[in-house]
């Protein structure tokens, strides 16, 4: 329980006309004093019985993106056959939904207008109901432990494909190989039978011509691998590792829509995630959403610990918020190592990279190619 | 303007006007209100500069003319504030701007806790309990505007209202003052006092006749209230004695014992009593809040040397009641009987009234009784002879206030050498019937006669003819007038001493109540507990549900035995229901086999399924069933008998 401004301010006109009281010699100045402290004391009777009347029902769980609203409704009920009101149910310290008035025994269906601006996991067990009613000078406050949370994913944005490397031949792969195959989407040409070929491949409009029995070859799909390590460790800067996430999210759907696989590593939890080509996104944004900072600081270690989890045949993308000489030298000793390493760095940060290392930057809402 | 902060801001306003004498400038501040508030409003923004220049010349402005028309000039700030109230009405206010509206609300509210303080203040803090909150709520709603679930317009609560009145009182009554009501206006000098005026000539200005309360008395038989002695009469006029014999008087409580009397005195306006302190009896010990040195005369009178205004006068005394005066100094003796000589025909009229009485007491009530029997009240009668008033009076006009009649009797007295004097001051015989105490108006000035008997002391004769004064019960200004000293009494002057006291009294009282049930706690709490008992009892009785519930099960009840009655009749005509069946399969199994009695066996299985199955009560009223159950019995002994033969 705290006063408000306009309590703390009430408070002061109430000392301030004591104090005109006994200058003036005038008791009467006493009774706007005791307006204002009955006014006080059921303030605090008034917030406190409209945070322990009031029953919340979320949703159980929600999912949306950066800069969207919830559009389901939160069930709200006043228990009590008393009014309460002036309520606000903050989450992580911001206004998530309010309530003026409830008449008693009054249910209510709200959707909280709250935009939720930033990635993360907002959930309710940490929900916070204020109360200031019915006058606005005491606020009263109590933890509610609801169940469900809004998860809030990062907003993709189309970026360029990442590189790849290792290919192999996948049904379905969007890369072209030197290499025919007996089954895909493009036609390559005929070529005559050999002993162990499958009798459904033979053309036998083909075949029928005299020339004995010929078979159809396509054109062999490729799709390549690509491991993405994300920086989480050591970040003050929420913002800069929402950026970092958010073009991560965006490099990771870039390379899902080529058709590659992609393995995602986390620095911060060094946990290997393996997305076959074409994968539902939702679980990937699920865990982006999900990432959280690792007090620590970033080393080259982690890093090379990283690079070992992933496929050796993956070109490694790593998604810095920042660098510093270790993880540089790392970076550049991967590369030395025959591997292929781009670094995706924010726009203004500085790096002294070699050559073998390829850098990208991103802003906010861009990877630039 | 239905905003309760605009009316708050009104009521700021009102209180700000009240600071002129009159009612001119709180008419002017009601309608710079109403003209700003119906005023079209746009969304300026006002710099603070402007609005600090606005305050200014509001002060600047009100000063001027509060000099000018000769009013007060100590609240002139509060005319600056006025104004800037004014113009921040004329757009919509912020958050902030409200608060400010608010506070300055607060600030004109303060003046007029400070400049009224008569009943008007009454109808100020009812609307102060009404607005305060319900401006807060507004503020406090503006927050939740846009939420879900806006706060609406609430209707007025009475509940809350009540609280806060409580709590405002509380504060009133309970918050230490310290310094609060404490202090003191200089002490007042001369004789400011008009009751010598008032009882020599009622008809006179001033506050002659006036229903104003000057103080109330608290005490058990009160008598006539002493003020002033005219014990010296030169050449047609009655005097004070100029030389009295003065003793200082005791400030220390008597112990108790049998034959003291206590009063208790609370004084509305001390200047009003001059330097004299009216009591009845001889009184031995006072005490008091605004006088020093308290002094008594030989006539019995009392006198203060100092005095000086407070917000809540009070002195109380003891009398002794077995006191006597036996003798008296031969100079008093000479004063007290001085006297112009009689005339032929005052003379003829004394021996014609007292006749052959001789003894003085005697002829003193027999004088005092023939004034009262004979002669008539009357105020503005018409001025008497100064050659010898006591003739005209005596034998022509025979009429007059009283102090002719004490003035009369008194010389009277003298004439037959007996020492007498005239006593003026007070009689206090009504009572206010909210406090019980005695209220003294100026128009309860009055004049008696005290003569002195050897071996008996002083002794009190009203020669006045009080059945023919004139009292009218029904005086509304009267009762205004008491309400008006309860008012002073107790709120206006309710100081520090007041609250202790009340405190000690209210402590002393809460310990008696604890003492009184600790006494008899063991038939309280049977009675209590009976008490509950019955509470829960009726609440269970009257409770709605239980009894609607209850009146249902009786009827379900009564529905079952005339079923199980109608199953009976007709297992004896030969159709049993089966135990897989319900009612209305048993019925159908009747109709199939058409068996008797089947209109009143439908009477009878529609009711008992109406209640026994459906909430509500059935078409078939209980006549019905009676009369199809008396049916089905006849039929059954019917076909009893028939099968018997």
């Amino acid at each position: 329980m705290r006063v408000t401004q306009t309590g703390v301010l009430l408070a002061g006109i109430a000392v301030a006309l004591y104090i005109a009281s006994l200058t003036s010699q005038s008791a009467f100045l006493l009774l706007p004093v005791g307006i204002i402290g009955g006014c006080l004391v059921l303030n605090i009777f008034g917030a406190h019985r409209s945070i322990r009347q009031v029953q919340l029902k979320p949703p159980a769980s929600t999912a949306i993106a950066e800069g969207q609203s919830l559009s389901q409704p939160w069930h709200v009920e006043n228990i009590s056959p008393r009014d309460v009101g002036q309520l606000t149910i903050e989450s992580h310290g911001e206004p998530l939904l309010q309530v003026g008035l409830l008449k008693g025994k009054a249910k209510a269906n709200l959707v909280p207008a709250r935009q939720f601006l930033r990635r993360g996991v907002y959930r309710f067990n940490q929900l916070q109901l204020v109360s200031t009613f019915p006058f606005g000078l005491v606020k009263c406050a109590r933890q509610v432990a609801a169940q469900g949370e809004v998860v809030v994913y990062p907003a993709i944005y189309p970026a360029p494909c990442p590189k790849a490397a290792g290919f192999d031949a996948v049904v379905g792969g969007k890369f072209q190989g030197q290499r025919r195959s007996a089954a895909g989407t493009h036609f390559a040409g005929l070529r005559p039978f050999h002993a162990g070929d499958p009798l459904k491949q033979i053309h036998w409009k083909s075949s029928s011509k005299g020339r004995g029995l010929m078979v159809k070859t396509f054109e062999e799909e490729l799709s390549g691998r690509v491991a993405i390590l994300t920086d989480a460790v050591g970040v003050t800067d929420t913002a800069a590792l929402d950026d970092c996430l958010r073009a991560a999210g965006s490099l990771i759907f870039s390379a899902l829509d080529a058709g590659h696989h992609v393995e995602w590593v986390d620095l911060a939890t060094q946990a290997p995630e393996l997305f076959p080509p074409f994968t539902d996104g939702q679980e990937i944004l699920d865990m982006l959403a999900r990432v959280e900072v690792l007090v620590s600081e970033l080393d080259g270690k982690r890093i090379t610990d990283a690079a070992a989890l992933v496929s050796r045949r993956s070109a490694i993308s790593v998604v810095l918020t920042q660098t510093n000489a270790a993880v540089e030298e790392a970076l550049e000793h991967l590369a030395a190592s025959g591997r292929s390493v781009t670094v995706y760095l924010p726009e203004q940060a500085i790096e002294n990279l070699g050559g073998s290392v390829v850098v990208r930057r991103y802003s906010a809402q861009e990877v630039f190619a | 303007m239905k905003s309760a902060l605009n009316l708050l801001i009104l009521l700021g306003l009102i209180c700000q006007g009240l600071t002129w004498d009159g009612y001119a400038l709180m008419l002017a501040n009601i309608a710079l209100w109403l003209v700003c508030v119906n005023w079209p409003r746009r969304p300026v923004n006002i710099p603070q500069a402007v609005e600090g220049l606005v305050l200014v010349a509001g002060y600047v402005g009100g000063y001027l003319l509060a000099k000018a028309s000769g009013q007060s000039t100590h609240f002139a700030l509060g005319h600056g504030i006025t104004l800037v109230q004014a113009v921040r009405l004329l757009r919509p206010l912020t958050p902030r701007d409200k608060r400010f509206s608010l506070v300055a609300a607060f600030l004109h509210l303060g003046v007029g806790c400070t400049v009224v303080i008569d009943f008007r203040f009454v109808v100020i803090l009812l609307g102060a309990v009404w607005l305060i909150p319900a401006a807060l709520k507004e503020l406090a709603g503006d927050d939740y505007v846009a939420s879900g679930v806006a706060p609406v317009r609430q209707r007025f609560a009475w509940g809350q209202f009540t609280l806060l009145f409580l709590c405002a009182v509380l504060v009133f009554t309970f918050f230490p003052r310290g310094l609060l009501g404490s202090g003191g206006v200089p002490s007042f000098g001369g004789n400011q006092s008009s009751l010598l005026d008032t009882t020599m000539d009622p008809t006179g200005g001033g506050a002659a006749q006036s229903g104003r309360v000057i103080f109330e008395v608290q005490g058990d038989d009160l008598g006539y209230l002493r003020a002033f002695a005219l014990s010296e009469y030169v050449d047609g006029m009655w005097s004070v004695d100029k030389r009295p014999a003065l003793r200082r008087l005791d400030l220390i409580p008597p112990d108790s014992r049998k034959g003291h009397k206590f009063r208790s005195v609370r004084v509305k306006n001390a200047p009003h009593l001059g330097r004299t302190l009216p009591t009845d009896g001889h009184v031995i010990a006072l005490g008091g809040n605004f006088f020093n040195y308290p002094l008594q005369d030989n006539h019995e009178t009392l006198r203060v040397t100092t005095a000086w205004s407070v917000p809540s006068g009070v002195y109380e005394y003891w009398t002794d009641t077995t006191f006597s005066r036996k003798t008296l100094y031969p100079q008093e003796l000479r004063e007290l009987t001085q006297h112009p000589e009689p005339s032929p025909a005052v003379e003829q009229w004394l021996t014609n009234v007292l006749g052959n009485v001789t003894q003085p007491l005697e002829q003193a009530r027999k004088l005092e009784r023939y004034f009262q029997e004979n002669f008539t009240y009357r105020i503005g009668a018409p001025r008497l002879n100064r050659l010898d008033p006591l003739e005209e009076f005596l034998l022509e006009t025979k009429e007059g206030h009283c102090e002719r009649y004490a003035s009369s009797l008194a010389l009277l007295l003298r004439m037959q050498g007996i020492p007498s004097r005239v006593m003026v001051g007070y009689v206090a015989d009504q009572q206010n019937i909210m406090t019980g105490w005695r209220p003294v108006r100026f128009k309860d000035a009055h004049a008696w006669t005290e003569a002195w008997f050897a071996g008996t002391g002083w002794v009190q004769f009203d020669a006045t003819p009080r059945r023919t004064m004139q009292r009218s019960i029904w005086d509304p200004a009267r009762w205004l007038e008491e309400a008006d000293f309860v008012w002073n009494v107790y709120v206006v002057n309710f100081d520090a001493p007041s609250q202790r006291e009340l405190m000690r009294v209210g402590t002393q009282s809460v310990g008696e109540v604890f003492g009184w049930v600790h006494t008899h706690a063991n038939w309280l709490t049977g009675i209590i507990v009976v008490l509950m008992a019955g509470a829960l009892w009726r609440k269970r009785k009257l409770n709605p549900e239980l009894v609607a519930a209850r009146k249902r099960q009786k009827r379900l009840a009564h529905a079952a035995n005339q079923y199980g009655r109608m199953l009976a009749a007709f297992e004896k005509l030969g159709f049993t229901r089966a135990p897989q069946q319900t009612p209305l399969e048993f019925l159908g199994a009747l109709r199939q086999a058409t068996a008797p009695a089947l209109p009143e066996a439908e009477v009878i299985t529609q009711h008992f399924c109406a209640l026994r199955y459906g909430a509500d009560d059935t078409a078939v009223t209980e006549p019905e069933v009676d009369g199809a159950l008396e049916k089905l019995k006849k039929m059954t002994n019917v076909q009893a008998r028939m099968t018997k033969e």
